[in-house]
């Protein structure tokens, strides 16, 4: 029985050079030379063993690219044109050399070569050699898969979507071509970054390969070296590249290709002989490799000998019997050591082997050939094979690598080629963007949208980066780079602007079509993506507000969610931006409304102060809000209070925007005057916003008068729009026995109060009125929600008036709580010394709670004095006591006040005609602003 | 962008507008821009390298060099403000890799002076040290 195995694995990959214009498109010749030097000797050779029913075992890589090229007709018609003329070239080189023994000898071996591919191409494959390899693979010796649609490099992309995307639509087009799924993928240049896996296992990969040390230096360190799998924690096996194999093929000091009597890949007649001679039989314009090479290796100099084929050949099984031995050696060395069976991994670019290395093909024969006879020490294996014999022992996470240079990415990202990502990553987005867009395109959307997606894939190929680093033809991967992403833009306005497909679409079509046929972009855009996608009809409406449920600081985020959300109801499309201070989602669809949640760089009150945390708040809702603008036809600007001012008057002065704001309450307003260098500030930010506001919305009439006053701006400008409720979202059930217990005893009768704990809310009012409540009434717990800088000093207060004991400071309560709370008090006071509006009243009475106010701002106009609730003069605590001692009184005239509160708040406030009446605004605006922006 | 285990690539590109309203919401005059590498510990993050440059400079580029493997970096552009900085930017975070690789080549297996036809892009042509694929 073997004690391991060891696995071989060919990489073949080629760009897709494809020329629709050019017959003789000079890099067509790099696949030409691929198929004449490895694909096909590749091919032929493992069909011999087979044939043989030699018990051979090979993984081979097949690139989509490559593989719609070996498919492509056009191609496949030029091929066979490039035969001929090397085959009428050999032929006069046969002729040319006579007389000269050596050289007339390989002249007739590569014409004697050429011929027999040449007739094998047609006449074995009919011109398609991917049914060859597919017919191989159905018996399981050969084991085919392949990796990302253009081969591009993973761990430099942007998103996870066109990660995916890559990954997705490379799998796609092995299984359109071959009818199963590959178990594995090559990852494009060995390419991993954590988090991979997971995306691999999403798209129900097996199995992947990394170089030696992305396995090495993953944690916890592997037991067994590389010399066994080892599964990601989302379930991927990971088979890592031996250095030994490696090296033994590259190693200038031991690597076989190296060896004197092999053939010279850089001499070649192609650049020997006169131009004059060699243009009789190649179409180029330039020098080319031929592939009739005469040359052997022979030492490191200038000084080259003849070439000798039949001793390369000797030289090759030498080669190959030395691998094996070495195999042999590596495998009992291991499995004497590690307790799994050991397996060694060998992977190569399956272009060395011909190609570069011309004997390659013969080597791999002979060690295929040698492992399957002497096969007692181990055998040939695939990574299927071994993980369906012996699975993975042990799990691990892997860290970035790659098989570059150095062992990272500086091969794809360095000065000669870090200029491409700034303009992939925006692609790639766009791409994302369109691709959520559309989940169900039209025809002509789809060719578009398909065509991006090629456009982006071929720019992304990992060949471009590696070529211009090497500097190697670097002018055709900048041409091509920059040609798909100038493509990739026009389709994007195409798109964008509702252009149809045209002339451009089909001339780009005609390159690109005939790799992946089949693709469904939508597929890998997020399902839930966002309003930057959505093209709606209506002129959508982004609202900028600091405070969003379930991050609730006041009335602001209950009011926000409340209009966005009815307005998204009734057909008109909302984005909200908002701040993310906890562990909201930073996007999310509620209510119909596409909410983003930004959350500021730096900590407010340790790293900077409020109010510079709220001018961070407002740079990023302006970065944001530029891409949602610019990736939606129309929109009006929202704006709620000062603290989203910056940013709402910045966005208004860069789009042309038309701005509407409501001013929910004033610095002023809220602090009696302006007293501080934070409170000016803040008072210029909301004179700068009422200004450039092109219509304003108060909430009430004093808030109105207040706003025109304090910003000396016409009251025509200000439309008063008040606060709504929605009843569904208020009404809970009573708290009864122990829940009721947390608060009162049963005797007691509870005074509630909600709202946060600031001079404006008076609840010092409240507590001054209870000492002549309680007298009257012993048996009243008053019990105060909300948390605010005043909250200690109301404790201090209540001990001071020595009512300490019947007052609760409950803290913040939840929504829920809040209601049960209102559901259940006999009294709700609201004893404000300033209030706009008020919503917290609204919401009292939509709970049918008996209501005292204070007269003031909007709270005044709200309730309505004995019809539904009643009111006292703010501030002044004897009358608060008053009404409260005629309540506690008087069940009847609570239930009277309560019941014909909420009456009044089911109708009068419904979110639905207050909605409505914001809409009118948006339309007006938006009329008005219709021939300006014609005009831009 | 993570470049080798102890480099790291970043890239911004800011509009004047956004500048613009840094300025004005700022309420304060400033001349430049900082771009400042950030390493994440256990206690917060720690500023590492910063360098300055001016306001023209709303596209550009940087290598940090010399960081440390294991280690999380994000990036900041920021303004000096009040004597500290206020962050306009920040970049994702990427963690440095372990520093496994040797930072070997395994050179030509042949050398051949002299002309070299246009590779292949796949040809590792070991002459002039292209063996990055696969070395």
């Amino acid at each position: 029985m073997a004690k391991g195995h060891l696995n071989l694995v060919l990489h073949a990959h080629l760009p897709f050079v494809y020329s629709a214009r050019e017959e003789h498109h000079l890099e067509e010749r790099w696949f030409f030379e691929a198929m004449t030097d490895s694909y096909l000797p590749l091919l032929i050779m493992l069909e011999r063993l087979e044939q043989e029913k030699v018990p051979y075992a090979l993984t081979l890589s097949l690139s989509p690219t490559l593989l719609a090229m070996l498919e492509h007709p056009v191609l496949a018609r030029r091929y066979e044109d490039y035969l001929q003329r090397l085959i009428r070239l050999a032929e006069s080189e046969v002729s040319r050399t006579r007389g000269q023994e050596l050289f007339h000898r390989l002249a007739c071996y590569y014409r004697e070569r050429l011929c027999v591919l040449h007739q094998i191409y047609l006449e074995r494959y009919h011109s398609n050699i991917t049914a060859g390899f597919a017919s191989l693979a159905k018996n399981g010796k050969l084991e085919l898969i392949t990796t990302c649609a253009t081969h591009g490099y993973l761990p430099l992309m942007q998103t996870n979507e066109l990660v995916n995307a890559q990954i997705q639509v490379g799998l796609d087009a092995f299984a359109a071509r071959f009818g199963y799924s590959p178990r594995g993928i090559w990852l494009p240049e060995c390419g991993y970054f954590p988090g991979l896996d997971k995306i691999l296992a999403e798209n129900k990969v097996e199995f992947t390969f990394v170089d030696t040390h992305g396995l090495k230096n993953a944690w916890p360190p592997p037991q067994n070296n590389v010399y066994a799998p080892v599964r990601t924690p989302a379930g991927v096996a990971i088979f890592a590249r031996d250095p030994e194999t490696s090296s033994q093929v590259w190693s200038i000091q031991s690597g076989y290709p190296g060896n004197p009597d092999y053939r010279e890949y850089y001499r070649d007649i192609g650049f020997d002989l006169d131009e004059a001679y060699l243009q009789r039989f190649l179409p180029y314009p330039v020098r080319i490799g031929t592939g009739l090479k005469y040359w052997r290796v022979t030492g490191n100099n200038l000084s080259k000998e003849p070439y000798d084929p039949w001793l390369a050949l000797e030289r090759a099984q030498e080669h190959a019997g030395n691998f094996h031995f070495n195999r042999e050696r590596q495998i009992e060395y291991l499995a004497a050591r590690q307790a799994v069976i050991p397996v060694v991994t060998a992977p190569y670019d399956a272009e060395l082997f011909g190609h570069w290395w011309f004997e390659g093909p013969d080597f791999l024969e002979s060690l295929l050939r040698k492992a399957a006879e002497y096969s007692d020490v181990y055998t040939l294996s695939t990574p299927s094979r071994y993980l369906d014999a012996y699975g993975c022992q042990n799990t691990a996470e892997l860290f970035h690598s790659s098989w570059g240079e150095g062992g990272y990415s500086k091969v794809w990202l360095n000065p000669k080629n870090d200029w491409l990502y700034p303009r992939y990553h925006q692609a790639e987005k766009c791409l994302i963007r369109h691709a959520a867009a559309l989940p169900k395109p039209d025809a002509e959307k789809k060719l578009l949208l398909n065509q991006m997606t090629r456009e982006l894939f071929l720019a992304q190929s990992s060949d471009w980066a590696f070529m211009l680093n090497a500097g190697t033809t670097h002018q055709y991967a900048t041409q091509r780079v920059l040609a798909h992403l100038e493509n990739f833009s026009r389709l994007d306005t195409m798109i964008s602007n509702g252009q149809n497909c045209g002339a451009e679409l089909t001339a780009m079509e005609i390159t690109g079509s005939d790799l992946f046929p089949v693709l469904k972009p939508q597929s890998f855009a997020p399902e839930q993506f966002s309003v930057l996608t959505c093209r709606e009809a209506e002129p959508t409406v982004l609202m900028l507000s600091w405070e969003y449920p379930p991050e609730i600081m006041g009335g602001l985020a209950r009011h926000v969610e409340d209009l966005s959300q009815t307005l998204a109801k009734q057909g008109q499309p909302v984005a909200v931006l908002t701040s993310r201070t906890g562990t909201t989602a930073p996007y999310e669809q509620s209510g119909g409304v596409y909410v983003y949640r930004l959350a500021p760089y730096q900590k407010a009150g340790e790293e900077i102060d409020f109010y510079d945390w709220v001018m961070q708040l407002n740079l990023l809702f302006f970065n944001l809000a530029q891409q949602i603008v610019s990736a939606n036809n129309t929109m009006i600007l929202h704006a709620h209070d000062w603290l989203v001012g910056a940013s709402a008057l910045e966005l208004k002065r860069y789009l042309q925007l038309p701005l509407v704001v409501t001013i929910h309450s004033t610095e002023f307003g809220r602090n009696g005057g302006l007293f501080t260098d934070l409170q000016r500030k803040i008072h210029a930010q909301e004179q700068k916003l009422a200004e450039g506001a092109d219509q304003l919305i108060c909430c009430s009439n004093f808030m109105a008068h207040e706003v025109s006053r304090l910003f000396s701006v016409p009251l025509s400008k200000i439309s008063v729009i008040q606060n709504g409720v929605m009843p569904e979202k208020v009404v809970a059930r009573r708290l009864q026995g122990e829940e009721r217990r947390k608060y009162a005893d049963d005797k007691e009768a509870i005074i509630y109060f909600v709202g946060r704990l600031v001079r404006e809310k008076g609840v010092e009012v409240l507590m001054r009125a209870l000492i002549s409540v309680l007298p009257v009434f012993p048996n009243t717990k008053t019990v105060i929600s909300g948390k605010g800088p005043m909250l200690e000093l109301l404790r201090r207060l209540a001990t001071e008036h020595d009512v300490a004991d019947k007052v609760l400071f409950t803290g913040f309560v939840t929504d829920e709580e809040r209601n049960r709370l209102l559901a259940t008090a006999d009294i709700t006071v609201l004893p404000s010394l300033y209030e706009p509006f008020g919503i917290v009243a609204l919401e009292a009475m939509a709970a049918a709670a008996p209501l005292i106010v204070s007269d003031v701002g909007g709270l005044g106009e709200v309730v309505r004095h004995g019809s539904d609730g009643l009111k006292f003069p703010p501030g002044n605590h004897l009358a608060l006591s008053a009404a409260i001692n005629t309540l506690l009184a008087d069940p009847l005239l609570r239930e009277r006040l309560g019941r014909q509160g909420k009456e009044r708040a089911d109708t009068a406030y419904s979110w639905q005609a207050l909605a409505k009446q914001t809409n009118q605004i948006y339309k007006q605006l938006w009329e008005e602003a219709q021939p300006a922006l014609k005009a831009e | 962008m993570v470049q080798t285990s102890t480099s790291l690539f970043v890239y911004w590109e800011i509009t004047q507008e956004f500048l613009d309203l840094a300025r004005a919401a700022l309420h304060e005059e400033f001349t430049g821009l900082w771009l400042r590498l950030m390493r994440e510990g256990e206690n917060g993050s720690e500023e590492v390298e910063s360098r300055f440059i001016t306001t023209h400079l709303t596209n550009g580029s940087h290598y940090f060099t010399g960081k440390k493997p294991y280690s999380v970096y994000f990036m900041e552009l920021a303004v000096a403000y009040h004597g500290s900085f206020f962050t306009l930017l920040r970049s994702v975070s990427a963690f440095l890799p372990p520093a496994g690789r040797v930072e070997e080549k395994i050179n030509s297996i042949t050398t051949s002076p002299g002309i070299t036809p246009p590779a292949l892009p796949f040809a590792y042509s070991p002459t002039n040290l292209q063996c990055t694929r696969g070395e």
